[in-house]
């Protein structure tokens, strides 16, 4: 690979990644497990807390923090609902959510296609 | 140009997809194994609805209203759950396409294009047996053989490893389809019922089957 072809894949590759940074720009996205729920509860559209402890391996004390921070930025919602074995908690993605995964799925999906494609050259 | 810093965030934001995916994996299993329970279900009131439109109303027996009505409202729950199933599947399929590329994932369908395959379904029943008599069944099932190359494709794009019960559910339901169309060629309903009883039996295995194994998927590459 010739000097101008590398610069070209770096400037291709780090694209993608500025796109990464803007997407952190809000510091309540600053976490790999507050990403992480946001991801899983986009597929599943909504996750009961024992789940999201599973999801996650973090404490029940750090995942409640961790959940009412997104949900005061308004990326999840969480709600109550009685059950026959007591009181549950349900976390559910909200559009803000949405379009946060959405923007991931994009940058994720640029910077698989650079690492492609300088593997290829 | 991208710094050190930047590759280590890139590489950590696939990480934590990965670690989405993985989990996915886990919680598809568990929806999985509902949609084998519930189909069994559906597959065991195919059995009960005769009795129960004996017992109700003898004198509408000889009907095939009162079976396609029957059939139809455990079909359309069944559909339901299968709605709910696929839905995530596809969602599922679309996060692995953008961490490991492949194929392009269908779009998700609408609410509307699911009661559109469910009435295809019951369509695909409906107009051979008005157009051939009886006989005309056997194109419905040999149309339904359909579902089994769908279950075998979802299961083949959400999962790493293709799950055991996945592939006793496929071909017990398939080997069900054949037989049906064997058996209402042959005239030996005897075949249809017991090929069915079968396979609701195995759905029910691949059921606990699924459910069980489920834990397993737990189990993150990044630990």
């Amino acid at each position: 690979m010739n000097s101008e072809e590398e610069e070209f894949t770096l400037q291709d590759k780090s694209a993608p990644i500025r796109e990464l940074a803007e997407l952190f720009d809000d510091s309540i996205m600053k976490s790999s497990t507050r990403l992480l729920i946001v991801i899983s509860l986009s597929v599943n559209k909504r996750m009961v807390f024992t789940d999201l402890l599973k999801l996650t391996g973090v404490g029940k004390g750090s995942l409640s923090n961790h959940l009412e921070r997104l949900s005061a930025g308004g990326y999840i919602r969480l709600r109550v609902t009685p059950t026959l074995r007591g009181p549950r908690t349900v976390a559910e993605i909200t559009q803000k959510g949405l379009d946060t995964y959405q923007k991931y799925l994009g940058i994720i999906e640029k910077i698989r296609n650079s690492d492609e494609s300088s593997s290829f050259k | 140009m991208p710094t050190e810093d930047d590759e280590v965030l890139a590489r950590e934001m696939l990480q934590i997809g990965r670690r989405a995916l993985r989990f996915e994996e886990y919680v598809l299993r568990r929806a999985w194994g509902v949609y084998y329970a519930v189909w069994a279900l559906f597959f065991s009131v195919l059995f009960i609805i005769p009795s129960v439109i004996g017992l109700v109303a003898p004198s509408l027996t000889d009907s095939p209203y009162p079976y396609f009505l029957g059939y139809g409202v455990a079909g359309g729950l069944a559909g339901w759950a299968t709605y709910l199933n696929f839905e995530k599947v596809y969602r599922t399929i679309r996060l692995r396409r953008a961490l490991f590329g492949g194929t392009q994932a269908r779009r998700s369908l609408k609410i509307g294009g699911w009661i559109l395959i469910g009435v295809s379904n019951f369509l695909l029943f409906l107009v051979p047996y008005y157009l051939l008599g009886f006989k005309g069944l056997s194109v419905g099932y040999l149309g339904l053989l359909y579902v089994g190359v769908w279950i075998y494709t979802a299961l083949r794009r959400t999962f790493t490893d293709f799950p055991l019960e996945g592939v006793l559910a496929i071909a017990s339901f398939a080997s069900s389809c054949l037989l049906s169309i064997y058996s209402i060629l042959e005239g030996d309903y005897l075949i249809t019922e017991t090929s069915w009883l079968l396979t609701m039996l195995v759905w029910v295995f691949c059921a606990f089957y699924a459910l069980y194994h489920a834990p397993e998927m737990l189990v993150y590459d990044d630990e």
